[in-house]
């Protein structure tokens, strides 16, 4: 044995070992095996790179209403700088599930209203979930997709938003 | 392989340059991952973005949010060099799982990666050879604990593997339909697009079979040693060829990086140092000068 080749090393490495072995395993095992939350961060989140892909391009849309009955549609770009992929922002990535987006309309009317003028304030936000389908080898930007083409659901309709700023 | 030599081999001592070379470029790497995410700090990991992790309610001041994003970029830069190693890798850890920790919005598998490698390298002698601190204890060490190395070898390894089986269980990958089409998804480059036109469908389900074998089979050959030599070349060829089809960070690097120094016979790399600085029109290429 050597100086950097000691019993405790050894006794450490072994057990090190052996905890990463089972830790590893049953994660992996976890999910084939319809048990999936019993996986352990952070080796449950390596595995899913290209997983799956359904092959349409997905945007989130935001139609703002103002206090006067105004309605537009919202530019969040601004805001969402980093880019989560070649075409979208980080809101693009974010799950369609109600609960989050309501989460994010909240976000984003306390945003917007603390340094807008009374008139440009936002009251409610609804938030619509367009998809269409790819096309085989070319990025085809949303605003090139005709209309027909495009398949809109609307996941939150005039979803309020918080009566006053913090 | 004996038991008392299977012993040495997990848990005794190794050569130091693997872990030194690894050491080396993931701290480079990470550094430039993190100056490329420095701009965007703000709307990532301060309290002014929006964020729907269990600790996003915490998350700092701007200010506070870039300083997070610097100090990790430092570790990193540290890291790379070796200077101050272990304590480097400690406070990298620290700082790029709070940042990993509060923006899940953007959660890729190449930040949880990292957060294991960080973890891993802070219990290992990654500074022992090749580095500021090796030069400051006068040398590199002739031998490091063999464990961490070894800890980083399985978990490469298990990424491959339970990546495969993820593919194996998910519809669309064994047709190929998952591959031809994330060529052409948000996250193909242009090139992926160029590929994605012309391409033969039985190409690229010939591409996602080998894809697959390879992330089932090949982490088993890498550990077998008449076989690695052929599973590293493979790897590098896929990891370059999905590098440059689909936008993927640094993953891609980082896994020929693994790959590259992480597997091989230290002495392959040792020979590969002598053919350099054989041919080095001056001096060495540890900086001392050759006699005359």
């Amino acid at each position: 044995m050597t100086a950097v080749d000691t019993p405790l090393r050894r006794r450490v490495g072994a057990v090190l070992l052996a905890v990463y072995a089972l830790t590893v395993l049953a994660s992996g095992f976890a999910w084939p095996l319809g048990h999936g939350q019993r996986s352990l961060w952070p080796f449950n989140r390596a595995w899913w790179m290209f997983h799956r892909e359904d092959g349409y391009y997905y945007l989130l849309r935001f139609a703002v209403l103002y206090g006067d009955g105004r309605r537009d549609e919202a530019d969040l770009d601004p805001w969402f700088t980093w880019p989560a992929s070649s075409s979208t922002r980080r809101y693009t990535e974010l799950s369609r599930d109600p609960a989050t987006l309501r989460v994010f309309v909240r976000y984003l009317c306390l945003r917007h209203n603390r340094d807008a003028p009374p008139a440009d304030r936002w009251r409610a936000i609804s938030i619509s979930d367009t998809s269409y389908r790819q096309t085989r080898g070319r990025r085809v930007p949303f605003r090139q997709v005709p209309w027909p083409e495009q398949r809109v659901t609307e996941i939150l309709h005039d979803e309020p938003c918080p009566e006053r700023t913090p | 392989m004996t038991h008392s030599s299977r012993a040495d081999h997990w848990l005794g001592a190794t050569d130091p340059l693997p872990l030194a070379l690894y050491r080396a470029g993931f701290g480079a790497l990470l550094c430039g991952e993190c100056l490329t995410r420095l701009p965007y700090a703000k709307e990532l990991y301060s309290s002014v973005g929006f964020h729907r992790s269990g600790v996003g309610a915490w998350a700092p001041p701007p200010s506070v949010a870039y300083a997070f994003v610097l100090v990790a970029a430092a570790g990193a830069a540290a890291i790379s060099l070796g200077w101050r190693t272990r304590a480097a890798s400690v406070v990298t850890l620290a700082a790029w799982t709070w940042l990993h920790a509060i923006d899940q919005i953007n959660e890729k598998a190449l930040h949880s990666v990292i957060v294991v490698v960080l973890a891993l390298l802070a219990l290992s002698d990654a500074g022992a050879a090749r580095s500021l601190d090796a030069r400051r204890a006068g040398g590199d060490a002739p031998a490091v604990w063999a464990t961490p190395l070894r800890l980083l070898q399985l978990q490469f390894a298990q990424v491959y593997f339970f990546a495969g089986v993820a593919k194996l269980f998910a519809a669309g990958w064994i047709t190929g339909s998952v591959l031809q089409l994330s060529l052409s998804s948000r996250w193909a480059t242009d090139t992926g697009l160029w590929v994605a036109s012309w391409i033969p469908d039985v190409a690229v389900r010939l591409l996602a079979l080998l894809t697959i074998l390879y992330e089932l089979v090949g982490p088993w050959l890498l550990f077998v040693p008449w076989a690695r030599p052929w599973v590293i070349a493979f790897g590098v060829s896929l990891h370059l060829g999905i590098q440059s089809t689909l936008s993927i960070g640094w993953l891609g690097s980082h896994f020929i990086l693994a790959l590259v120094t992480l597997y091989p016979d230290p002495a392959t790399w040792r020979r590969v140092f002598a053919y350099v600085r054989a041919r080095l029109p001056v001096g060495r290429a540890d900086g001392m000068t050759a006699p005359p």
